[in-house]
């Protein structure tokens, strides 16, 4: 059975908008997208998906003496609950969220201009996409899929979660990923102008391709050095993919 | 009286139940047929011969295989070597003598094998979750040889996925395998249509790495192209000109 809730909220300040889950046993998922504005989700030990409008786009002049704003001019939200889907989206794309979920959630969040996507103590699967904004992800416990064209992405794992590949991307942001000290995995590092670096005792495999020309004059073969470096950290484990074109890595032990 | 007709009551006359005048034509027929009294003689013969007497230990040795079977074996630890051994025996005899199976039929369940890892493959890619659709991707990599479907779909994924991380996951399990021209338009399509320059230079790592002089032609066309984005162009020169000064042994 399908349960469809559309609200469409006022732009007022200081808006909350409480969403029942279809199923609170069951984890959620909550996709939350904005062009301009930034998005924090915060996990909670509640059953509701709450979504705060506080963090709206700063006022640009100051409210006159003996004034308060009463619009925010952030175009409304709208926030869609189906079957333990929750999505958030705002039709202007300018407004920025606090969203609490419950610690299993799963969250897609993606924004082109955000300054900051921020993910706090979620279990569940974090994906997050933006183009100039950075990407701050902490006490993750689930696998990560993360990619900032432009900005900085700092991630910091609770657990490596078994079986589950995640992956980091970046063009000219830097990467810097904490681990706890006994994190089993596998590495896949693609940093072609910029460095990486770890405190880790990271078995590196570096990968040399020989090619065979076939000819009998000139070169008889090519060795290829292989863009991603494939490295294991305590014996290997999940996959962790890191592409920064221009950008450095961290690959950093919880102290 | 024909042969065939003395035959049929031959018992009849030497046992003498037939009736008189059937005794009478079969006496005229043995009369006048050596071959029919060759055989009629045969059977008195047979019909002679004693019959032997049980032997009083007959009576003794039936009842004592009446007699019920002793409750424990004297050995059993013999009994169990014996089946052991015997079933020893016809493993190897049956190891060494069975034929063994074709190479096609070695074929056929590989290729069964194959078609349920690839479908493994396909389905994880059509998952929601981006980790799942990763780990969908370096499962069709670690495929000693696939189909086109595979290979189809990872094409799907590097032109359409939400994921710049599965896209860019897609263009370099893409470079395992031989491309159709139809999945090599496709990658050419994305360095105008893909928003993200990461996934154009992991789409020209892909194109450069099919070792096609038509392909180095084309991709030293695009360097010049206006609306290439400057990490795109900067990433695309450096790659020729590394190729140049390698000297390329495939040009």
């Amino acid at each position: 059975m399908r349960c469809l809730l559309l609200l469409l909220a006022l732009p007022l300040c200081a808006e909350r908008i409480n969403v029942p889950l279809r199923d609170p046993a069951r984890p959620a998922l909550v996709k939350v997208s904005t062009v301009n504005g930034s998005i924090k989700i915060k996990a909670h030990t509640g059953k509701d998906v709450i979504v705060d409008l506080d963090d709206s786009p700063p006022r640009t002049q100051p409210a006159p003496n003996g004034m308060k704003q009463i619009l925010s001019g952030g175009g409304g939200v709208n926030v869609e609950e189906e079957n333990n889907v929750v999505t958030i989206k705002s039709p202007h794309g300018n407004n920025s969220y606090l969203v609490l979920v419950p610690e299993t959630s799963s969250v897609h969040i993606r924004s082109v201009n955000a300054k900051e996507l921020r993910v706090e103590g979620v279990e569940g699967e974090i994906n997050a996409d933006t183009v100039n904004g950075s990407i701050l992800i902490v006490d993750a416990a689930g696998p990560v899929v993360a990619h900032s064209l432009n900005g900085r992405l700092t991630a910091n794992m609770k657990q490596v979660p078994s079986g589950k590949p995640m992956s980091f991307s970046t063009m000219n942001g830097q990467i810097d990923l904490t681990l706890p000290a006994t994190a089993k995995a596998d590495l896949r590092i693609n940093n072609q102008r910029g460095e990486t670096f770890s405190d880790f005792d990271v078995q590196v495999a570096t990968s040399v391709k020989r090619t065979e020309s076939g000819r009998d004059k000139g070169p008889k073969y090519k060795l290829d050095l292989e863009h991603t470096v494939t490295a294991q950290i305590n014996g290997g484990g999940p996959e962790i993919s890191m592409r920064s074109m221009n950008g450095r890595i961290y690959i950093r032990k919880a102290q | 009286m024909p042969c065939s007709d003395f035959a049929a009551s031959i018992a009849d006359t030497l046992t003498g139940t037939a009736s008189a005048p059937e005794r009478a034509r079969a006496e005229a027929h043995l009369a006048e047929c050596p071959a029919c009294r060759a055989n009629a003689a045969l059977w008195d013969a047979l019909g002679e011969l004693p019959v032997a007497a049980p032997s009083p230990a007959l009576r003794t040795s039936f009842q004592q295989r009446l007699r019920p079977a002793p409750a424990q074996p004297r050995w059993p630890w013999l009994a169990v070597a014996a089946a052991a051994a015997i079933a020893a025996f016809s493993f190897l005899a049956g190891r060494y003598t069975a034929p063994s199976l074709p190479s096609a039929d070695i074929a056929s369940l590989r290729g069964e094998v194959r078609n349920l890892r690839e479908v493994v493959a396909l389905s994880l890619l059509d998952q929601q979750s981006a980790s799942e659709r990763l780990r969908g991707i370096r499962y069709s990599t670690a495929l000693e040889a696939t189909g086109p479907e595979v290979v189809d779909a990872l094409a799907r994924t590097l032109s359409n996925d939400t994921s710049v991380d599965v896209r860019l996951a897609a263009a370099e399990a893409l470079r395992r395998f031989p491309l159709s021209p139809n999945v090599t338009d496709s990658a050419w399509r994305l360095l105008d249509s893909d928003d993200s320059p990461l996934v154009q230079v992991a789409v020209i790592d892909l194109l450069a790495s099919r070792k096609d002089p038509a392909i180095r032609a084309r991709l030293m066309a695009l360097q010049t192209h206006r609306d290439l984005d400057k990490n795109v162009r900067d990433y695309l020169q450096a790659l020729l000109s590394n190729q140049r000064q390698q000297g390329n042994p495939y040009q």
